[in-house]
């Protein structure tokens, strides 16, 4: 069985409980011959074996905005999200990706929808199939889109960035004490060789500004520490903040090529990350670096989506 | 002198009697007093080379006990005579025993054998299967001592509470993993808890192992478990009477050990009505103790890894803090039925010599689990679990792995080439615990008959059995699967004997990948299999086909900024929401930054896009509730007309509407809008900007809507 069959069952139930979705995980057989090897970016998060697979659809699935999950998930632990055609425009002619939920009818409606445009499925590991439409206009896919009774987000990618705050926005970090106690292990992420290093406590108070980890057994916090206050991040929006501090720029991109690279460990957050992945369908390609950490490729990124990317991390093109 | 004589025999009469009662009376104080127990529970308890856990106080098995102890060899034979004939309770409890027992119990269980039926082939068939080689021991040789069936009881108690055997009856719950095992009967009751038990003289060893009343006595304690489950005791007396009863006996030490696994003697299978131990509700707490399961994951390059699973009750908290053999410490849930995964470092040690695990819940209650430890497991594929999880025995046709320790490697070649399956060279290493081995692929093709004492070996022996399985499919509730996503209809196990398969009544074939099918057994509906042992039903339902968007992402989120929030838009999956404050039915639109001033066909239709200056040149989004034809910059008359334009946005014929209504709207709003439609069409046409795209029905359009501005200017 595929991811695809996960979000089948996701679609079908519309939302649930964290025990419920490992469940389907497991009676859907979806991690067998699989190990943890997962994404380093967030392998770092969870630890130094990787992910664990589960988590790695789970992730996936909330990347690719097939569902979210806990906070966003409206009182459940996830809760998967309506079927929306997301439309791209990709140099000539336009791109409409499906995301969200999906069943045999609705994907039944979408083929004869478009019947006229060129559909294609794009499979990928840990993720579901990815549904993609080639139309010349946007208008065309909005057509297609109502005729299959989904919803249409035109210009998917560019809202999203349009609409999402900056990492240094006050809305996104919380004030939050710093952990005291002998029990955390703390670390700090080095905006140098963009790792988590070991650090104490007293560091995290005094430092003017900084990113820190503090671990306890299974609790784990992450704290932008400037001048004695914890300021409650996500990790990747954190890390992010850590570069824009020491002015350390990640992002490349190929005009040329139309492609956006980034070390893995500074995969961009959640949302940044969606918009990106809709720009091709194709979540972005790994490549493994020995004596450092990997690279991720987007693919088919335009100028202007990369720089709202860019804009939106506090970074610069390089 | 006769005189002398009558005083010496009256003296002598006088000191027996004396003596007699003195006698008695240590009778009575041993009875009265509980202190010797501990002394015999003690010194057999110390022996415990694991930490054990601490009994629940609620036990009611003892206070059964101490009646069963009391009840006549009569009351006791007739029970026993009325217990069906398929549970072989001597031969368990006799295996409960330290290995230094087994041979004795093994000897025990075969002379129930010999002299009744109830280890006859559980099937006409199973007089066909092929001959097991031997390896019970020597008969057992009955003393004849005269000792009283009580005293025997006694004794057997106390051998099984010996640190590898022994453990207490709420432990039995990890009869569901033993081959052949029954509800009942597989473990003996709490021991060195009975009061009566002091009234028993000391036995030697020697002597308690190789008593036959011990045979006979254990039924009784069959008999308890039922009468715990039916809520009397043995004299139809209510079961919270006898536990009042025991509150008061005096009790010793109660610790728990890891226990060995106890093979039973393989019984006759009813049809079964009750569902698997996979499809039983979870225990609950104050429940016996639950099975810990082992699970083995192969991973890429040959690894794989041995993990320990304990069940889960979904009113169990998500996490618990787990005490016991290996140090679990703390669990999550896995899901609702299971908790995560165990990965010890001793792993072998866990599996060769088990588990007893507790913890504690709120409410002061406590759950328990166990893993009783063997040399043999026999993994097979899972319901609800991917990997290959412990099971009962191999079943004929499916895949399984064993694991077993490197002194077994040669008994568990044997057996599988008995059973009909391949065998490769073992894997060891590479995840796998230190001392232990994994075959692989094990697929048996044919029966074979178990041994009649019970074995580690009958694990590795296929029953003639036959059961049904649903298998794959998406499955959206209990026995509810997706339409286009039905399960696999398959018989697991020995095909030949589940006669013919029905699926709606109507006699089902198997396609080629081994499943039955029949005509509309994929259809929407309920659906009900049958074979020769049962029956089984299904459902194909659809799933949800509407699914509603929701503000998920939403900035800021803190209360005290709700009223910036209120003006900011929202995310859920690819969808851009409109923000609260947005009119019903905005859309959003996606505009230059420079043009964020949008226009509608209908004079008053305006709405301003949120510019993002922290973020440069990006794009204004907003939610107009009215199609959007045009788009222009705000302040038209202070725009660069060489790098500005008026945007056409809208597609299709929209020329201007401007009624007598728009006129007659005297509304502070309203009027508003008016002015800033009309203003912004004729800021533009005054500074002069063109329409982009410039072709020529753009061009006309646009006159257009500066015609109807002017026109509205004219009737202001």
């Amino acid at each position: 069985m595929s991811a695809e069959s996960l979000l089948l069952w996701m679609s079908a139930r519309v939302h649930g409980s964290w025990g419920q979705f490992r469940a389907a995980v497991e009676e859907l057989h979806l991690d067998e011959g699989n190990d943890d090897e997962g994404d380093a970016d967030d392998g770092e998060n969870l630890g130094e074996n990787g992910l664990p697979h589960y988590h790695l659809l789970r992730l996936n699935l909330q990347r690719l905005g097939h569902a979210e999950f806990f906070s966003e998930a409206a009182g459940s632990d996830w809760h998967v999200c309506p079927p929306c055609l997301a439309a791209t425009p990709l140099r000539n002619e336009w791109i409409g990706i499906l995301v969200g939920a999906r069943s045999a009818r609705l994907i039944d409606r979408l083929l004869e929808s478009a019947a006229q445009s060129t559909l294609e499925t794009l499979e990928f590991d840990g993720c579901p199939d990815q549904l993609k439409i080639v139309a010349p206009d946007s208008q065309t896919l909005a057509r297609i889109a109502q005729r299959a009774n989904i919803y249409f987000q035109d210009s998917a990618p560019e809202s999203i960035l349009a609409v999402i705050p900056r990492i240094d926005e006050a809305a996104i970090r919380k004030s939050t004490p710093i952990p005291f106690g002998a029990q955390w292990r703390v670390e700090r992420f080095s905006a140098t060789s963009l790792r988590w290093e070991a650090a104490s406590a007293q560091e995290a108070r005094t430092t003017t500004a900084g990113l820190f980890r503090f671990v306890r057994l299974y609790e784990r916090t992450v704290l932008l520490c400037t001048h004695g206050h914890g300021y409650a991040v996500p990790s990747q929006v954190g890390k992010y903040l850590a570069l824009k501090a020491r002015r350390r720029r990640v992002l490349q991109y190929d005009r040329t090529a139309e492609c956006l690279t980034l070390p893995s460990s500074c995969r961009p957050p959640f949302l940044v990350d969606r918009a990106l992945t809709l720009c091709s369908g194709a979540p972005p390609r790994y490549e493994a670096r020995t004596a450092m950490s990997g690279l991720l490729h987007y693919s088919n990124i335009p100028a202007p989506i990369a720089r709202l990317a860019s804009a939106s991390l506090c970074q610069e093109l390089r | 002198m006769s005189a002398l004589l009558v005083a010496v025999v009256a003296l002598l009469a006088g000191a027996g009697l004396a003596a007699l009662l003195l006698r008695r009376w240590r009778e009575r104080r041993g009875r009265e007093n509980p202190e010797v127990i501990p002394e015999i529970a003690t010194t057999e308890f110390e022996s415990d080379p694991l930490p054990s856990a601490e009994a629940p106080s609620d036990r009611a098995v003892p206070g059964l006990s101490a009646d069963k102890f009391t009840q006549s060899p009569e009351s006791a034979n007739a029970r026993q005579a009325s217990e069906p004939k398929g549970v072989e309770p001597g031969a368990e409890s006799a295996s409960q025993s330290a290995p230094a027992t087994t041979q004795d119990a093994t000897s025990a269980g075969r002379a129930i054998t010999e002299s009744g039926d109830a280890f006859a082939p559980s099937s006409p068939g199973a007089n066909l299967l092929p001959e097991v080689p031997s390896s019970d021991p020597t008969p057992a040789t009955l003393p004849s001592d005269g000792l009283k069936p009580e005293d025997c009881k006694f004794e057997v108690c106390r051998t099984t509470s010996s640190p590898l055997a022994a453990p207490p009856v709420d432990s039995a719950l990890e009869n569901s993993e033993c081959p052949g095992s029954t509800a009942s009967g597989e473990e003996g009751p709490p021991q060195n808890e009975n009061p009566a038990a002091t009234e028993s003289p000391p036995i030697d060893d020697e002597t308690k192992r190789e008593s036959p009343t011990e045979i006979e006595e254990v039924p009784q304690e069959v008999a308890v478990d039922e009468i715990i489950s039916s809520g009397t005791d043995s004299a139809g007396k209510p079961l919270s009477d006898s536990r009042s009863d025991l509150a008061s006996a005096p009790s010793p030490p109660q610790e728990k050990a890891p226990r060995q696994f106890r093979p039973a003697p393989r019984v006759q299978e009813r049809n079964r009505s009750k569902p698997r131990d996979s499809e039983k509700e979870p225990r609950t707490a104050g429940d016996r103790a639950a099975a810990i399961s082992v699970r083995l994951r192969f991973e890429k390059g040959g690894y794989s890894k041995v993990s320990l699973l304990a069940r889960r009750s979904p009113d169990y908290p998500a996490q618990l803090d787990v005490e016991g053999t290996g140090n679990p410490g703390r669990l999550f849930a896995l899901q609702d039925n299971w908790f995560q995964d165990f990965i010890s470092p001793g792993a072998g040690e866990l599996l060769l010599r088990g588990a007893e695990w507790v913890a504690h819940l709120p409410g002061k209650q406590k759950a328990r689990w166990t893993l009783s430890g063997r040399e043999i497991y026999v993994l097979g594929k899972h319901e609800e679990l991917n990997g290959y999880v412990s099971t009962n025995r191999l079943v004929i046709g499916e895949q399984h792995v064993v694991l077993c320790t490197e002194d077994r490697i040669q008994d568990v070649r044997s057996a599988i080439d008995l059973a009909g399956g391949s065998l490769a060279d073992p894997l060891r290493g590479k995840g796998l615990p230190d001392g232990w081995a994994a075959f692989s692929n094990v697929v048996p093709t044919k029966p074979v008959a178990a041994s009649s004492t019970g074995e580690i070996l009958d694990a590795l022996r296929p029953a003639p059995e036959v059961e049904l399985a649903f298998v794959g499919g998406i499955r959206i509730g209990r026995q509810l699967w997706l339409e286009h996503y039905p399960p696999r209809i398959r018989l697991r196990g020995d095909r030949a004997s589940a006669g013919v398969v029905r699926i709606d009544g109507i006699e089902a074939a198997v396609d080629s990948s081994g499943s039955y099918v029949a005509d509309a057994w994929e259809a929407l509906g309920d659906h009900t299999v049958s074979w020769a042992a049962g029956t089984r039903t299904y459902t194909i339902s659809r799933g949800a086909e509407e699914w509603a968007p929701w503000n998920a992402y939403v900035w800021p989120s803190t209360e005290d900024e709700q009223k910036v929030a209120a003006f900011r838009p929202a995310l859920c999956g690819a969808l851009v929401r409109p923000p609260p404050a947005a009119m019903p039915g905005s859309q959003p639109v996606l505009v230059p930054a420079s043009n964020s001033l949008l226009l509608g066909r209908n004079a008053g239709e305006v709405a301003f896009c949120r510019e993002r200056s922290d973020l440069g040149a990006a794009p204004s989004i907003g939610f107009p509730s009215f199609e959007p034809v045009w788009a222009v910059p705000q302040d038209a008359l202070r725009s660069d007309k060489r790098s500005m334009h008026v945007l056409r946005i809208g597609k299709g014929a929209q020329a201007p509407v401007f009624t007598t209504h728009h006129q007659s709207m005297t509304s502070r709003g309203a009027t508003r809008q008016l002015a800033i439609w009309r203003d912004a069409i004729l800021n533009a046409g005054r500074k002069g900007l063109t329409t982009e795209p410039s072709d020529v029905e753009a061009k006309v359009l646009w006159r257009e809507y500066q015609a109807a501005a002017k026109a509205l200017r004219r009737k202001r």
